[in-house]
């Protein structure tokens, strides 16, 4: 008895030894050239498990390779994503802390939450996740135009769930009634499964979430697909119209993308850049997205700088306007 | 017949059992761990799961799930701490044995009950799982705020007789769930501009302050040198009599009729079971004075309740491609990447899929209780440590295991506070049974009430009759004890006046 | 009512009385002053721009009134000894040294904290385990040095290692 405690607390000495002597932090003298020299951080503002964390980890283990260098995956969930997002706005821009950048970053800072988009350069952006709406399947509203019909005639009695207070399917249903000149009433739901569920089960009269979240529903005949909010049909909904096709114009969606404290280096920037587009393009992280009913694409930083700018500024009219 | 056998014979892989042991190992350590919940551990380990295929990551996450749920009784009967919010109802009566000098017979029969509460579990999922699970779809906000309300009605149990306290308490558990962002309006309630409170109070720092913590630091409070609560070093007998079996045969069976049902509503999992199936047994048992001081009737059904849960889990997630719970929820994520799309079509396509799942599940079953029962007394030993080592550990590791839930430092802050505040209901005689009740069902109740405020009004909750038939028995279930006190009072109160005259 | 209605479960010695009266007085205060606060907190709220019947502040107002309500009854019933209807597991008595090492153990938690920013998750858990067990009252080579290092390491392997969460 005695022994074995001597013996097992000798090893776990002697291992406690060895990784306090691998994992020295310390601050290492930066030169562009040598970037990368330690492992990454990349902070994802949701929890582990999450759509989301896994398009942020696959990337991660993409990158990797073309790094050199381990990136470490830090789960950093809370206040609808801003805790993340501000922890990874107050790190130091030195490249060796990035994050995964959500739809929400241009969001939050006019819900009453300290997140800014001007406090992150950008590195890219690499899924897409259009917005859908969709009836239960013995719904009498068989195209958008109905359903936009029916709300005209009593505005306020159409009730449309969605994932959450706030969310970016909320903001769309918001944008859907403006564009159509009524008025939807939105009924909000902790996450986008039950929002859909409530859908199937005719709790209400439509729901608006993620393509992947109605797709694979719609497949199954619960939901009825109406119109997807994207410039293109979607491969998954070949059947569904866009909504622009059905003369309603509405572009709308969540996207994610990675991005960096503000102020990083030219060397830093550039070599991640680089590991991104690579990793953005490899087949397993293509497969992955699109297995997992989202769309994946590579938009290089300059792109995704003006395209987060124009939803910054959309956000801005769409949210501001609503108080 | 065949996909039956398709689908078990599929798990003769030498490499599936490999994964089911060390889903096993890996689901009861991080259960026995207060902070790291079975979803904590099913979602880091879908990182590495991902590259495996299918059947082996399933066997690896479903046994994490299982087993999980057979860890994290120990520390609740040990320290009084759940390991995973599915076991605070285990520690209502299974740490008051263990202080009666019955933590063997406390920790056998609570891995048995968990393993026929599991089993049921099973059973359901391989046998009714698509019509149940269509039931399940008639629950929307206006079923689910009923439902909910029913469930508030167990605060009069859970206080342990003192039902003025109870309630109060039941009360402020409800007011610290508003803590956070309005859920219909995203409005901030008392978040004071911290953005770590706009998801609302953390709810496992909060019961982990609230029982471990709490119970820690009143030990050390009133500890006295030779003397006082020591920890407990009296197992006594360690498997149960015939007596204990026929004891607990009754409560084996509400614990998995009330698992069984809670399991398949949607997104509710084995911490409101478990309460719940504790609660109905009390009602129901021929001596529900003992519920909260120690009853093997107490502990097997809460343990039996909160089990069965897995299964109908499982069945809500596969049939109707719905999150059964917060575990399956992080699941779903991994089965799609596999090209498992959980939904109907599922049990159209790959019927022999669902079998070899309900298999996996089945051995896991078996495993976690042959750890269970062998390891069982290593576990415990552990607390023959002096008490200023175990203090520290305790300590420490709820400290540490709050932190890994968010990587926050505010969360053990909440843990502390919440230690404190445990540590005066304590003192004051204040039950903290109904604190958590509250908090984890005020965030249902208000949400729901208002979605289906928003939905129709009124008119929406008045119209189904789910709702009513719910709310009717919760108003029964608040008014039937003081009327039957009252009316036992009148006729003693009669017979005593007769017996006056005649005399 | 008062003295003539003695619970005949409550201890006989004069001096636990006053004390089980204030074990419902004190907490009763609490409760009503909490709700007091949270009452005016949530009278507070902003109201929703969305157009809705039921405002956030409703629900909290509700509960807190009924709190309120209930911490009244408490104290009433405390005074009049009328609603005691159960014995209560009256809990130990703290000892003056108890009192003493729990907030000596509290404060070091607390400095443990801070500690956390600046140094190591390996030295800091390390120095909290020596003072804690110390605090305790473990005296000893193998208490205050072979003790904390295997627990130390056990922490750090499960979490730092296995679950790779950030320390």
């Amino acid at each position: 008895m005695r022994s074995t405690t001597f013996r097992l607390s000798a090893a776990a000495l002697a291992v406690t030894a060895l990784t306090a002597g691998c994992a020295d932090r310390g601050g290492v003298s930066e030169d562009a050239s040598d970037y990368p020299s330690q492992e990454v951080t990349l902070v994802v503002p949701y929890d582990a498990g999450g759509a989301s964390d896994l398009a942020a980890r696959t990337l991660a283990s993409e990158m990797e390779d073309t790094l050199g260098q381990s990136i470490v995956v830090e789960n950093r969930s809370g206040g609808a994503g801003s805790v993340g997002l501000e922890n990874l706005a107050s790190q130091s821009a030195d490249g060796y802390t990035i994050g995964y950048l959500p739809v929400e970053s241009v969001m939050l800072g006019y819900q009453g939450y300290e997140v800014d988009p001007v406090d992150y350069d950008l590195i890219g952006q690499m899924v897409s996740v259009p917005a859908t709406i969709a009836v239960p399947a013995d719904s009498p509203y068989e195209t958008l135009e109905d359903l936009v019909e029916a709300a005209r005639s009593e505005p306020g009695s159409i009730a449309v769930s969605n994932s959450g207070a706030g969310s970016i399917w909320e903001a769309a249903t918001t944008e859907l009634g403006q564009a159509t000149d009524t008025e939807f009433q939105p009924v909000p739901f902790d996450g986008g499964a039950p929002a859909v569920t409530a859908a199937v089960g005719g709790q209400v009269d439509a729901v608006v979430a993620g393509i992947s979240e109605t797709a694979p529903a719609h497949a199954d005949e619960q939901v009825r697909v109406l119109a997807v909010f994207d410039a293109e049909p979607s491969e998954s909904l070949p059947d569904v119209q866009t909504a622009t096709e059905q003369g309603v114009d509405i572009v709308i969606g969540g996207w994610g993308g990675i991005g960096a404290p503000a102020g990083l280096p030219d060397g830093a920037r550039s070599t991640l850049e680089e590991a991104f587009t690579e990793a953005a393009s490899s087949e397993d992280f293509q497969t992955i997205i699109t297995d997992s009913g989202n769309i994946p694409v590579n938009v290089p930083s300059d792109e995704f700088a003006e395209f987060v700018d124009a939803e910054y500024a959309r956000f801005g009219e769409l949210l501001e306007g609503q108080d | 017949m065949s996909p039956i056998v398709e689908g078990f014979s599929a798990l003769l892989d030498p490499m599936i059992l490999l994964c089911i042991a060390a889903g096993a190992l890996l689901g009861m350590l991080v259960g026995a761990f207060p902070g790291v919940t079975a979803t904590m551990a099913v979602a880091l380990a879908s990182g590495f799961t991902l590259s495996l295929e299918p059947l082996p990551g399933l066997a690896v996450l479903l046994t994490i799930y299982v087993s999980a749920n057979f860890g994290d009784r120990v520390p609740a009967i040990l320290i009084n701490t759940p390991g995973t919010p599915a076991s605070i109802a285990t520690t209502f009566d299974g740490y008051a044995m263990a202080r009666k000098g019955k933590a063997g017979l406390a920790l056998t029969s609570s891995a048995f009950a968990s393993a026929w509460g599991t089993l049921v579990g099973i059973v359901l999922l391989m046998v009714a799982a698509i019509p149940l699970s269509r039931l399940a779809l008639n629950f929307g906000p206006a079923e689910m705020f009923a439902l909910v309300v029913f469930g508030l009605t167990m605060m009069i149990g859970v206080s342990g007789g003192r039902i003025v306290k109870g309630l109060i308490a039941g009360g402020f558990g409800l007011l610290l769930a508003t803590v956070g962002r309005d859920p219909i309006t995203g409005t901030p309630r008392f978040t004071f501009g911290a953005s770590e409170l706009s998801d609302g109070i953390p709810f496992i720092a909060a019961i982990i302050g609230l029982f471990g913590i709490a119970e820690v630091m009143n030990q050390i409070l009133v500890h006295r040198k030779g003397r006082g609560v020591e920890p407990i070093k009296d197992f006594g007998r360690w498997f149960p009599t015939r007596e204990d079996w026929r004891t607990m045969f009754k409560p084996l069976a509400i614990g998995s009729g009330v698992g069984g049902v809670v399991g398949i509503v949607p997104a509710t999992g084995g911490d409101i079971a478990g309460i719940l199936g504790w609660d109905q047994a009390r009602r129901l048992s021929k001596h529900p004075e003992e519920f909260g001081k120690g009853s093997l009737e107490g502990l097997t059904a809460a343990d039996t309740s909160s089990n069965s849960t897995l299964g109908g889990s499982v069945t809500t997630t596969l049939a109707l491609g719905l999150p059964g719970d917060s575990v399956m929820a992080v699941m779903i994520g991994s089965m799609v990447v596999w090209g498992i799309q959980p939904g109907p079509s599922l049990f159209a396509n790959q019927p022999d899929l669902v079998y070899s799942i309900a298999g996996i599940m089945l051995i896991a079953t078996v495993v976690a209780l042959v750890i269970s029962v062998l390891r069982m007394r290593g576990v415990a030993k552990l607390l023959e440590l002096p008490q200023h080592f175990l203090w520290a550990v305790i300590l420490v590791f709820c400290m540490v295991g709050t932190y890994a839930v968010n990587n926050s430092v505010f969360d053990v802050a909440v843990m502390l506070v919440f230690g404190v505040v445990g540590l005066f209901l304590k003192r004051f005689g204040i039950p903290p049974g109904p604190v958590v009740l509250g908090l984890i069902l005020g965030g249902l109740a208000e949400g729901n009430l208002r979605r289906a405020l928003e939905i129709g009004g009124p008119a929406n909750i008045l119209t189904s009759p789910i709702a009513l038939g719910l709310l009717a028995v919760s108003a029964l279930a608040l008014l039937a004890p003081p009327l039957r006190n009252a009316w036992r009072a009148r006729r003693a109160r009669a017979a005593e006046s007769t017996t006056t005259a005649t005399s | 009512m008062g003295d003539t209605t003695t619970n005949p479960d409550a201890p006989a010695t004069s001096a636990a009385r006053p004390g089980r009266r204030l074990r419902d007085l004190i907490p009763a205060l609490a409760a009503a002053a909490f709700a007091v606060v949270a009452f005016v907190l949530a009278s507070q709220v902003p109201e929703g721009a969305r157009l809705t019947q039921f405002s956030p502040r409703w629900w909290p107002e509700l509960l807190a009134a009924l709190v309120l309500l209930l911490s009244v009854f408490l104290a009433v019933g405390a005074l009049r000894r009328s609603t005691v209807t159960v014995e209560e597991d009256v809990p130990e008595e703290a000892t003056r040294q108890g009192a003493w090492r729990l907030t000596a153990m509290l404060a070091t938690i607390v400095g443990y904290g801070v500690l956390w920013y600046f140094i190591d998750f390996r030295v800091s858990t390390l120095l909290l385990f020596i003072a804690l067990t110390w605090l305790g009252g473990g005296r000893g080579w193998k208490a205050l040095i072979l003790f904390p290092i295997t627990v130390t390491a056990i922490l750090y392997l499960l979490f730092g290692v296995f679950l790779r969460v950030p320390l």
